[in-house]
């Protein structure tokens, strides 16, 4: 049996993320606030601004038990968006605000001014830069559930389905189409003829996102599992549902399913291409044995393909490098951090 | 078996009442007046804002004294709706005396009915009142604040607008790393 390292450290590293960010709230909340309280006295101006919503802003303080965006009121440890799902419902307000979709989509309804914005933006863009979508693979919490959920698929014997090129460009195309929409909604609530319409349509896509049911429950706080009072409320509780069925029927059926449809990994795939973070392949050493194409959660087979030497950053691969770490050809595949290499596969008994 | 279903009845109906009470319970607005100086009657007015789902009809809404609760005649008139039809804003009139200076609430919800309304039979002075933060109506109150001192940080536009350049370069860097890996391919 192969000893597969990565894969360990990165289930462990998975874990350490999980109660990270979902827990923070709990661990470190009290010596940070302290912290912060007399830096504040100190130096009044914040490398991150905390973004808040407008006085007056019917989305500012409307939210109260009951309603689908309740539990959003607790402040999290530190004020920054990095790009994974990190979610604003995480119990305790968590350790970091929210994902970048949140801060985008909070922030066109609030019409905050852009200055705001760029600190949180170039850390984003930073950690995209140097990592690319490792942030899905290692770190995103709804990435680890899913993880878990086909971990119980294996132990069921239920064989993964591989889905089709075709089916793969429709919840891509889905995903663009539900981020376009996101930021339509949240832009045209933000135009003062329409602010009204925020008491409903604030946040469309938390309303209907998964990690907005699941996270919460962490903490043992029950999430808001439905609200009929209003037809459009009505509307996101049956889309959230239905999102959280797809979520899991995803994970169950194939690996990573839900990753092309997610947003945030959409948002973090335009700098995969370009991370620090590559994965090589050397021809001259592959067998074609697809070990590679069978491991790879995002069904992804160009790397198995590649008849030449290559660098590989596929916009979908969230460098989880299992296939690296189930390669069994000594130095076929490797892992570098701006060419210089970092990790290869190793040939094993 | 009869008793055991007396019990079950009861607890049941205890539960069901909680719950319809906990849906249905009413919610309350302290009244912030500010009484005048002359002594008498007058027309206390202001413009309340209720959340949405909370009021549909003026008849759901109430002015009560805070210690007995007990209701007062008033005049209200919706002024706007929320978009599923609750009311929004309201303005609502009461008569007050100055020499009394007793505290009123604003009470609403389902499970409150209005039986007392009136119809401004005097001609009295108005004074404005407001509610729980909402803005007092300004065609009718002076305020002397004094002079006024206002402190503009202008360093904030440059602390936070250096960002362009990191997040220029990154993207200029990101960009032309994945044109060159298309290159190798």
């Amino acid at each position: 049996m192969r000893f597969r390292r990565i894969s360990i450290v990165r289930r462990i590293a998975q874990v350490i993320f999980l109660i990270l960010i979902i827990y923070g709230g709990y661990l470190f909340k009290a010596n940070i606030e302290t912290v912060k309280s007399d830096v504040s006295q100190a130096k009044p101006k914040t490398f991150f601004p905390v973004l808040k919503a407008p006085k007056g802003s019917l989305s500012a303080g409307q939210f109260k038990k009951g309603d689908i965006l309740w539990p959003s009121g607790d402040t999290p440890v530190f004020e920054n968006f990095p790009p994974s799902l990190i979610c604003r419902f995480n119990p305790k307000g968590g350790m970091f605000k929210a994902c970048i979709v949140h801060l985008v989509s909070e922030n066109l309804t609030w019409r905050t001014n852009i200055k705001y914005l760029l600190p949180h933006i170039s850390l984003f863009i930073l950690l995209c830069f140097l990592l690319g979508r490792m942030w899905c693979g290692w770190v995103c919490p709804i990435g680890s559930m899913g993880d878990f959920l086909s971990w119980v698929r294996r132990k069921m014997d239920v064989p993964v389905k591989r889905f089709s090129a075709l089916m793969h460009n429709i919840l891509r195309s889905s995903s663009y189409g539900l981020m376009a929409s996101t930021f339509f909604i949240s832009g045209f609530i933000g135009i003062p003829n329409f602010t009204r319409f925020q008491c409903y349509w604030f946040l469309p896509y938390c309303q209907v996102c998964p990690a907005r049911l699941l996270c919460p429950l962490f903490g043992f706080i029950s999430p808001t599992w439905k609200d009929f009072s209003t037809a459009v409320s009505t509307m996101f509780s049956i889309l959230a549902w239905l999102s959280l069925g797809v979520f899991i029927v995803a994970f169950y059926w194939g690996r990573r399913l839900w990753c092309y449809l997610c947003p945030i990994g959409l948002m973090n795939s335009w700098f995969n291409k370009g991370a620090g973070l590559e994965l090589k392949k050397v021809a001259l050493k592959c067998n074609k044995c697809g070990s590679c194409s069978d491991a790879c959660p995002m069904g992804l087979s160009e790397m198995y393909e590649a008849d030449k030497d290559t660098i590989y950053n596929n916009e979908y691969c969230i460098m989880c490098i299992r296939c690296v770490d189930i390669c069994p050809r000594d130095n076929c595949l490797s892992v570098n951090f701006f060419g210089k290499r970092i990790i290869a596969s190793k040939y094993q008994k | 078996m009869a008793q055991r279903g007396l019990i079950f009845f009861c607890t049941v109906s205890f539960f069901l009442f909680s719950a319809i009470c906990y849906v249905y319970a009413a919610q309350e607005a302290p009244v912030s007046l500010d009484y005048p100086s002359f002594e008498g009657d007058f027309y206390a007015s202001g413009k309340v804002f209720f959340p949405p789902s909370s009021v549909k009809s003026e008849r759901n809404i109430i002015v009560g004294l805070t210690d007995t609760s007990s209701e007062i005649p008033s005049k209200i008139t919706i002024l706007s709706k929320w978009p599923n039809g609750s009311i929004q804003s309201a303005n609502i009139i009461f008569a007050a005396n100055s020499a009394s200076k007793k505290k009123y609430v604003v009470i609403f919800g389902e499970d409150v009915l209005r039986k007392k309304s009136f119809t401004q039979p005097a001609v009295l002075p108005t004074v404005s009142f407001s509610t729980a933060g909402a803005p007092k109506t300004v065609e009718e109150i002076d305020l002397n604040v004094g002079q006024i001192n206002v402190r503009v940080d202008k360093s904030p536009d440059l602390f936070y607008y250096w960002h362009i350049v990191p997040v220029m370069i990154l993207i200029g860097i990101a960009y032309y790393r994945s044109q060159r890996l298309n290159k190798d391919r």
